[in-house]
């Protein structure tokens, strides 16, 4: 069957998503079902509960997919599932699903890294990208510079020895209170904030580093505030957000810049959930631009988990000649490269 | 008319195909690999060596809990994968009322009870494969204390039955137990009830279908405490 028909489906955290993709860029149809309401009140996700609702939820939204897409399962001409790296019980529930409709249909079964599913959402709806990239993914499950020679292709230049960026946004927003997910509050926040009121570290800066480190700035975070509570002193919360942003933001523009430099490379590519922090793109254009450098990074809805980017980074996998097995199975803490 | 039977929901599992109610064929494993490595894979021997295919089932059964939630999850999902690509009749079943069919022949009550740890099981009782009470998730002892109100003999089957075998025997002498490798709820039995199931038409769909935790989450259970 060589309809050029992608169907991916993506559970690895609490997003159940499926999604119908044409020849690997054409969006057909993208659906994603958050759990972010279910899991706030326990102030962040919950695997067991996530898991829970993924197996009630996968088939209906599959069948949703199918059905935006006015297309039926037979018209697919190959099944992708995000297999790694994210929540094993999640996971494990889009795999099963994933293998036993192509098992059922005698279609191909190709399993793809939810990171370079992030990635591949840069290439969708959009006229072709050609490599080289430098590429930086940042969520709140991974930090990661990458060099892109071609596709397919990733070559790690630093990854994130502690917390990832969207965590430590996660975290510093649990502390002030605010409801789960932290990075779009701490981001609201800041907007009527100064970002240069409080200095906080840069980890790891030094030149030639692309590593990142994100423990160090959390734990000024904490101690800022902790100072302030003693000191019975009252918090601006809008500068502090807003400087707290502002050195996660720096650190990672500097090093993605730095490294763009380094390789020689002219297109810088953003994914990931913190990608759609508008102050961040903003601060890549704008640095970029000055540095003669293309920037890319895909629209909001799909810097955030969805199964159009896991359609696409799987159908170009499956061109490639990758094929899973039946026994597929999760990796939680599958890596880039890795496979 | 041929029924596919799956059973995940403890370590022991694996796949059966019933025709009519006569056992086709019966895969099982009883091994620490997990059931998302060797599920699917053991379906597509048995099918082979059975000389059959999935598009020849008329309908699944598969075993929807009490167990290990994310074995439960793995077995579930790929027989609601089956039922939706196929468009096949899809049977729920609970890993106990299997287990109560599978020693229906016991003349006495049969209680199946699943290890749900620290001394705690998910279990029921049934006669003559017809069930006595509601499942339940309850301490062993409650369980021995309800076996000795009663005036029949008791069959304790299933991993819990192995598990505390000799706190069981200490608490109920007259218990029977099968022979261990017989104790374990068999992929037969689910594709067997499913059967009968369809032909009773109590049956459901790929959307329908779902676990069956007897238990909330730990998550569940604190917020509720501490907010009530
Ligand atoms: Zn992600």
């Amino acid at each position: 069957m060589r309809s050029g028909l992608a169907l991916g489906i993506e559970t690895s955290c609490d997003e159940t998503a499926a999604a119908v993709i044409q020849d690997g860029t054409k969006i057909r149809s993208n659906i994603v079902l958050s759990q972010i309401d279910i899991h706030r009140k326990y102030g962040g996700v919950v695997p067991e509960i996530a898991s829970r609702k993924h197996i009630e939820a996968v088939f209906p939204v599959i069948n949703e997919a199918l059905e935006r897409a006015e297309v039926t399962l037979n018209d697919i001409e190959v099944i992708a599932v995000t297999y790694g790296p994210g929540l094993v019980g999640s996971l494990l529930v889009g795999i099963a699903a994933a293998k036993a409709l192509a098992y059922a249909l005698d279609k191909p079964l190709v399993g793809v890294n939810h990171i370079e599913g992030h990635i591949y959402a840069n290439f969708l709806n959009r006229a072709e990208l050609i490599p080289p990239f430098v590429c930086l993914t940042v969520s709140g499950g991974h930090t990661d510079l990458l060099l892109i020679p071609e596709l397919g292709h990733y070559e790690i230049l630093g990854r994130t020895r502690d917390d990832a960026a969207g965590e430590a946004f996660d975290k510093i927003a649990r502390v002030l209170g605010l409801p789960y997910p932290g990075g779009p509050q701490i981001e609201r926040l800041a907007a009527a904030g100064n970002p240069n009121a409080i200095a906080f570290p840069r980890g790891l800066n030094e030149a030639g580093n692309f590593d990142f480190s994100f423990s160090g700035l959390k734990t000024a975070a904490l101690n800022y505030l902790n100072h302030a509570n003693q000191k019975g002193e009252e918090v601006n919360l809008p500068d502090f957000a807003a400087s707290f942003q502002w050195a996660i933001i720096d650190v990672l523009t500097t090093k993605l810049l730095a490294a763009a430099e380094e390789y020689q490379v002219k297109q810088i590519l953003l994914s990931g959930g913190v990608a759609a922090n508008s102050t961040f793109r903003n601060h890549v254009k704008e640095k970029a631009a000055q540095a003669g450098l293309e920037v890319w990074y895909p629209p909001a809805h799909l810097c955030t988990d969805n199964a159009a980017m896991i359609g696409s980074a799987g159908y170009f996998r499956y061109l490639a000649g990758h094929r899973s097995g039946w026994d597929l199975n999760a990796l939680p803490n599958l890596k880039l490269g890795d496979d | 008319m041929y029924v596919l039977g799956i059973d995940t929901s403890t370590m022991t599992g694996g796949a059966a195909v019933v025709r009519d109610g006569q056992l086709v064929g019966e895969y099982v494993l009883n091994i620490r690999t997990t059931h998302s490595e060797r599920l699917l894979p053991a379906i597509e021997r048995l099918l082979q060596d059975a000389g059959l295919s999935l598009e020849e089932m008329d309908g699944l059964a598969v075993v929807v809990g009490p167990g290990s939630f994310t074995g439960i999850r793995i077995g579930v999902a790929t027989a609601k994968g089956f039922a939706y690509a196929l468009n096949r009749k899809l049977v729920g079943l609970t890993a106990l009322e299997a287990l109560g069919r599978q020693f229906q022949a016991f003349p006495g009550i049969v209680v199946p009870m699943i290890d749900s740890r620290r001394t705690e099981v998910y279990a029921q009782a049934f006669l003559g494969g017809k069930p006595l009470a509601a499942p339940h998730n309850s301490h062993l002892d409650e369980v021995l204390r309800w076996c000795r109100s009663q005036e029949q003999p008791c069959l304790m089957v299933g991993d819990g039955a192995i598990a505390y075998r000799e706190y069981i025997a200490a608490g109920l002498p007259e218990a029977v137990f099968p022979p261990p490798e017989f104790a374990l709820l068999r992929p037969a039995a689910v594709a067997a009830l499913g059967w009968e199931r369809l032909k009773e038409g109590q049956y459901s769909d790929a959307f329908a279908v779902n676990p069956v935790y007897l238990r909330k989450t730990e998550a569940e259970i604190k917020w509720m405490a501490e907010n009530q």
